[in-house]
């Protein structure tokens, strides 16, 4: 194909166009004004509204009612099937998932909250807490932590961006106990 | 015969694509009791996630298409928009998404805006929609511009862009074990991704592939499945909260409070900003390298096998 096929440099202005097979002519139909067009196009995808071509998105009212509906339907589902329930822990569960984050400690002492939902860990870095997050766990340091008493059982607060802070349920003995290890630990 | 010629937004029209196979994947894990998993607040997470992934790119969407069309307007190249023309640039597009997923790996500025899609727990196809919000803050879109300095229409690179990103929905699926040998020898499959969302040493920064796995096979960073070892899902270290802002922007407060610490020299700044994920000016954090040396320091064993080579 002559060079002159790819330039845009002999076209002329128009809009964009498209038609079989290769030709010359085609540096022609897809000669695109070289502005700026004001619809932005989507990062997540492409969009065709060059030389104003601006028919083929979804309208806006459709695409939204669709997100909503789609969100909705789908966590009411979820929850009326019970996946809002979080994981319950065992003392082998629960140092699992202390060494499925931290691999090289050594976990001496766990005690587990009488609901299954949190645990404290004695490990070789220091004290830790596992707790329940979804059908999930996570697990945190305690160094540095911060402990608020709440009505039924503790905040523990990390400052951390990714891990502000989590709601322990304990019972009054079990709040003072565990107050007392995360203080002395 | 000419006809008027405009890519469609296929990554909104394939929203009722997306909602429809959500419900289908739910469906078939409840029927037969495998295949995934699902939780509430994951799920809508991601799909929030999603949802806000659409709205910035309308909100900023201008940025990335202002720079574009500039380059659009330097080059004297046009390479059309013919059937050819437009594989070529698929498979191009591919390539380009391959490295741009390298460095959203290997570049904490650029993870930043990627690691959400990989801090959900789960892998399902609501996980596929947990894209980022920032992408625009990560310049990434620099990537794109010789595909446009070459003579592909910006409109045509993110179209096929839109086509990479449609394709890659369903191979977020625990659902679906392997595909036709031929099939997973070439394309990018629910196998080869899932080890990519792996937080296993074995599995750290392998399978970037977006549409085609050679790339992987080509450049060195191709891991198989083992069946020796599940993948886990999510972060080195996950994130406690289902909080949308808080998995959008958690990375980007991290590289801001890690890099404005007092006593840093310039270049130690510049690493936190640039360096792979793990870094630190002290040697305190691990990176994916010192995270299969440890592994390896406590498994001897796996040296030499994939994903320790």
């Amino acid at each position: 194909m002559p060079v002159s096929a790819f330039s845009k440099l002999a076209s002329a202005p128009g809009k964009f166009e498209f038609s079989e097979p290769i030709s010359l002519q085609k540096s022609e139909w897809l000669n695109i004004p070289a502005t700026i067009d004001p619809t932005p196009p989507l990062t997540a995808g492409p969009i065709g509204r060059h030389s104003g071509c601006g028919g083929n998105d979804m309208p806006l009212e459709i695409l939204l009612a669709l997100v909503a509906g789609g969100i909705s339907v789908t966590a009411f589902i979820l929850h009326m099937t019970g996946r809002s329930a979080l994981t319950v822990m065992s003392v082998d569960e629960a140092r699992s998932a202390w060494l499925r984050q931290f691999p090289e400690d050594d976990v001496s002492q766990i005690l587990t909250a009488q609901d299954g939902h949190a645990a404290l860990l004695q490990t070789s870095q220091g004290m830790g807490l596992v707790w329940a997050f979804g059908a999930d766990t996570v697990a945190r340091p305690l160094q540095g932590c911060d402990l608020s008493d709440r009505p039924d059982g503790l905040r523990v607060s990390f400052h951390e961006f990714a891990a502000p802070s989590t709601r322990l349920t304990l019972s009054e003995t079990e709040r003072a106990d565990w107050r007392l290890l995360i203080n002395t630990g | 015969m000419t006809d008027t010629f405009s890519y469609p937004d296929v990554t909104q029209w394939a929203v009722p694509f997306f909602i429809i196979a959500i419900l289908g994947e739910l469906a078939w894990i409840a029927i037969k009791g495998r295949g995934g998993r699902y939780e509430t607040r994951d799920a809508v997470t991601s799909l929030i996630m999603g949802a806000g992934s659409v709205a910035s790119g309308i909100a900023l969407g201008f940025i990335a298409w202002g720079f574009f069309m500039w380059l659009w307007a330097l080059t004297p190249l046009d390479l059309g928009g013919s059937l050819v023309v437009i594989a070529i640039c698929f498979v191009l597009d591919d390539l380009r998404y391959y490295w741009v997923h390298r460095l959203g790996h290997r570049v904490r500025w650029v993870w930043a805006s990627h690691v959400n899609h990989h801090s959900s727990q789960h892998y399902n196809l609501t996980t596929a929609l947990r894209q980022t919000w920032t992408g625009t803050f990560s310049l990434i879109m620099i990537i794109r511009a010789p595909l446009v300095l070459i003579g592909f229409h910006p409109a045509l690179v993110l179209f096929v862009s839109g086509i990479n990103l449609i394709y890659q929905f369903w191979i977020h699926t625990e659902a679906i074990g392997k595909m036709p040998r031929w099939f997973e020898a070439v394309m990018n499959t629910p196998s080869h991704h899932r080890v990519h969302h792996g937080r296993n040493a074995r599995y750290l920064d392998c399978n970037y592939a977006g549409v085609f796995i050679i790339w992987d096979k080509m450049f060195g960073t191709f891991v198989p499945e083992q069946d020796s070892e599940a993948v886990d899902y999510g972060l080195v270290h996950n994130l406690a909260s289902f909080n949308p802002l808080r998995v959008a922007f958690h990375e980007w407060v991290g590289i801001w409070s890690d890099a404005s610490q007092s006593g840093l020299t310039l270049r130690q700044r510049l690493a936190y900003m640039l360096a792979p994920p793990g870094y630190s000016h002290d040697g305190s954090r691990d990176t994916s390298e010192t995270l299969k040396a440890k592994h390896l320091a406590r498994h001897p064993e796996d040296a030499g096998t994939p994903g320790f080579n």
